[in-house]
């Protein structure tokens, strides 16, 4: 006997169609896929210079298509215009790759809404990527409520200690919420949420720095780090959150001039940026600047992701002696660091400096104990004492 | 004098040349992609799931639309030949076949409103 479901439609051989991009228009392809009964067309780009690029297809009748949405001078007229009843799609190389070794037996599409997806900006020199829907807002109220607070003019004491050179012209205000083992849940949760998408563990995260642009606020062309320099750690890749929108009408943009791009802030998302190449050397079109604003307030964090993990000692102690100074790292802990460096080179001085930072910090617990115990035993002796009458 | 002049349109012409290449390169402008062409392919099971970010092309079913809001789940087959451009060699393997079973019409009419009643008895 059938059972009571095959009532209702039931579609038995349900095929999404894959295809590389190339030879021909996506026109063509689509009326294949369609002909040929799939219920979805998948196209893999076959750019393998860019492999993690892919863009949404607008002209049918055109082989590459193009990426700029907005360009409405490409779109067909209406009559042109291809109106398949299946979605089309276009995945990268690289995730076209792993969909054909894997070679799974079912796929699920369906809409990203508004869970993080990336767009991939420039696979080469200057490497950087776009993270969608990275921040939720109750994170981005977090982010600025944790900041509004601490913030003070930037100055050229906010540049890496150990990196020489030229001071950028800059113009925000900017608050470092140093937390390191001491982070709270939301700041975990932010730094989960990144390590999953840039496979760097957040031992590796600097402290977020929380910047704020007012009306003409503006960063100069600069690079983040400069390894020509002796570096202690290299800071490999820079992660800036958008805390806000900004129109083009307000400037504000971030743009590297020597890559052509240029990134306009959406609340949310984050903007992922390779300060060095392969060989480890400094990345010459990294360097970028942070446009005039010309008008109302915008908030932006930077996480610089450095090449090593941040010692326990510096994740431990420092934003417990910057909760002492106001927020602020002490000014004789970045000297001192500075002279180890200079005394004992970039790899052996700060790791002897952060052994003698935890030595200092045992001493003083020690100390600390020493003097409570000292307490307690003299407000027993003096119980204990008989009384002279 | 006619060194000097050599060396001055020498120089002009290196300096408009640079100038002319400075301001040929355009600034292409990021993000170009949004909510609304962003889709998700997903595989696996539920162990160990894989998943891969899709982009939505501006024809065909939009995220918004119903039948694509839902999610579509289907087995993947890789066109013949591979870009799609003549028609599918494998289009037999792709055909979606939509089948509604009339139960109505299979059965006694008395055994299905019996089988509702007792849905146990066979």
């Amino acid at each position: 006997m059938q059972p009571l479901f095959l009532l209702l439609p039931f579609p038995l051989h349900q095929q999404m169609v894959f295809m590389f991009r190339g030879t021909c228009d996506f026109k063509t392809k689509v009326e294949h896929a369609v002909a040929a009964g799939a219920v979805a067309l998948v196209i893999i780009n076959h750019d393998q210079t860019r492999p993690d690029h892919a863009f949404s297809m607008t002209h049918p009748t055109s082989t590459e298509g193009t990426a700029v949405s907005s360009d409405l001078g490409t779109l067909p007229s209406p009559e042109e215009a291809l109106s398949p009843q299946i979605p089309c799609v276009m995945v990268s190389w690289n995730s076209g790759q792993a969909i054909l070794e894997d070679r799974p037996e079912r796929l699920r599409l369906y809409p990203g809404g508004g869970r993080p997806f990336i767009e991939s900006v420039s696979d080469e020199s200057p490497v950087v990527f776009i993270i969608h829907n990275l921040l939720s807002q109750e994170e981005i109220e977090f982010l600025k409520d944790s900041a509004k607070n601490k913030l003070r003019p930037s100055t050229t004491a906010d540049d890496d200690v150990i990196v020489k050179q030229k001071a950028p012209e800059r113009s925000f205000d900017t608050a470092y919420l140093r937390s390191g083992v001491w982070k709270g849940a939301v700041h975990k949760a932010m730094d989960e949420k990144l390590f999953s998408i840039i496979n760097f563990p957040p031992d590796y995260f600097g402290d977020l720095q929380v910047n704020r642009f007012s009306q003409g606020g503006h960063y100069g062309l600069h690079y983040d780090s400069d390894r020509r320099a002796s570096v202690y750690r290299e800071k490999i890749m820079t992660v800036v959150f958008c805390l806000d929108d900004v129109d083009a009408s307000r400037g504000g943009g971030i743009t590297f001039p020597r890559g052509g791009l240029h990134v306009r802030p959406h609340a949310g998302m984050a903007m992922v940026y390779h300060n060095s190449l392969e060989d480890g050397s400094l990345d010459p079109k990294s360097s970028h600047l942070y446009e005039n604003l010309t008008s109302g307030v915008t908030w932006t964090a930077t996480l610089h992701v450095y090449a090593a993990p941040t010692p326990l000692a510096r994740r431990m102690l420092v934003p417990l002696l910057a909760m002492l100074n106001g927020g602020e790292e002490p000014g004789w802990l970045r000297d001192a660091l500075q002279w180890a460096v200079n005394s004992w080179g970039a790899d052996k001085g700060t790791e002897l400096f952060h052994y003698a930072l935890l030595a200092v910090a045992a001493l003083a617990v020690l100390l600390l104990l020493a003097a409570v115990g000292a307490v307690a035993l003299r407000s027993q002796k003096a119980a204990t004492r008989p009384k002279v009458e | 004098m006619l060194m000097v002049w050599a060396a001055y349109f020498v120089c002009f012409g290196y300096l408009a040349t640079n100038v002319a290449v400075a301001e040929a390169k355009k600034l292409t402008t990021y993000p170009q992609r949004t909510n609304d062409d962003s889709a998700l392919l997903e595989w696996g099971h539920s162990a160990v799931i894989h998943a891969a970010d899709a982009v939505v092309a501006q024809f065909g079913l939009k995220t918004v639309d119903q039948e694509f809001d839902l999610g579509i789940e289907a087995a993947p087959i890789f066109a013949r030949p591979s870009q799609g451009c003549e028609p599918l060699r494998n289009a037999h393997d792709v055909t979606s076949q939509v089948r509604v079973v009339d139960y109505f019409s299979s059965v006694p009419r008395w055994r299905f409103f019996h089988k509702l009643l007792y849905p146990s008895v066979d």
